[in-house]
């Protein structure tokens, strides 16, 4: 009984080895030819090496789903924006309000509190805002979405800051006018 | 921005919200203004792009016109290679 096993896997093990054989030498027996396709893999094989065109193009493609997925966000919070501006919104000049309703197509919304959404450009110089006291709730996004500041209730701002001021990058809060207020705002650089 | 219906006070939520005073620092008289688009539809998400060409379009439309940020540094790198770089049109 035991010898019996015994042989049997010799002989797989045999036929294992046989066909490692053939494949070497089907591949030594047409060197040039033709990459064969194994089947499995979508890469073709020269002499054990993929072609190289198709590795760069998996590599370009598997780099743009990285950066789809990395960058979808900026394209998202642009979708704000290009949303808006059919209707009126307009950088520096124009906000919208809304009750929110089906009919307003955003990801992550609600319909229990209306929304304003004020876009903001400071490539022109800072942008103030003065809050009015009462239940506001607010952030600001830059256009990577990434989170700026909170705004009104949420956050690290005293409830009773009633101004905010958005600086460019380059604005530093004792290069810029308004820390020479006897009050200086709050300076938020982008 | 939202703000509270407080005890289901929707039109003076919406009230609320049209006096934040946004305005550029050096110009207090010009204020943003504010139009109410409660009546009317839009899509401001990014569905119309996420399946095809345009969002690329679009991404390289926000990569030209922002300021680069530097933690997105290696992904800046990789967009490079795929043909979207700062400041110059799409590689064909």
């Amino acid at each position: 009984m035991n010898s019996r096993l015994t042989i049997s896997r010799r002989n797989l093990l045999v036929g294992a080895v046989t066909l490692a054989a053939a494949f070497l030498l089907g591949s030594n027996l047409s060197p040039s030819a033709n990459a064969q396709s194994s089947g499995v893999s979508p890469y073709s094989f020269e002499r054990g090496f993929p072609t190289i065109a198709r590795a760069y193009d998996d590599a370009d493609l598997n780099r743009a789903v990285q950066a789809y997925r990395f960058f979808y966000p900026n394209v998202s919070v642009y979708g704000l924006l290009a949303g808006f501006e059919p209707l009126g919104a307009k950088y520096n000049q124009t906000a919208v309000v809304l009750e929110g309703l089906p009919r307003h197509v955003l990801f992550t919304p609600n319909s229990d509190t209306p929304y304003a959404s004020i876009p903001i450009d400071l490539t022109a110089g800072p942008i103030a805002i003065d809050l009015p006291e009462g239940p506001l709730l607010g952030v600001a996004n830059d256009l990577n979405f990434r989170w700026v500041m909170d705004v009104g209730l949420p956050g690290r701002m005293p409830v009773k800051v009633a101004s905010i001021l958005f600086c460019p990058r380059a604005t530093t809060a004792k290069s810029h006018p308004a820390s020479t207020r006897a009050n200086p705002l709050p300076i938020v650089s982008s | 921005m939202r703000s509270l219906p407080v005890a289901g006070d929707v039109q003076g939520a919406l009230a609320r919200l049209n006096t934040v005073k946004a305005y550029p620092l050096d110009q207090p008289d010009a204020a943003f203004k504010y139009v109410n688009i409660t009546e009317r539809g839009t899509d401001a998400t990014p569905l119309r792009w996420e399946d095809n060409l345009e969002f690329w379009k679009v991404l390289h439309r926000i990569i030209d016109s922002e300021p680069p940020y530097e933690p997105f540094r290696n992904q800046y790198g990789e967009l490079a290679v795929l043909g979207i770089v700062k400041g110059k049109p799409v590689l064909t």
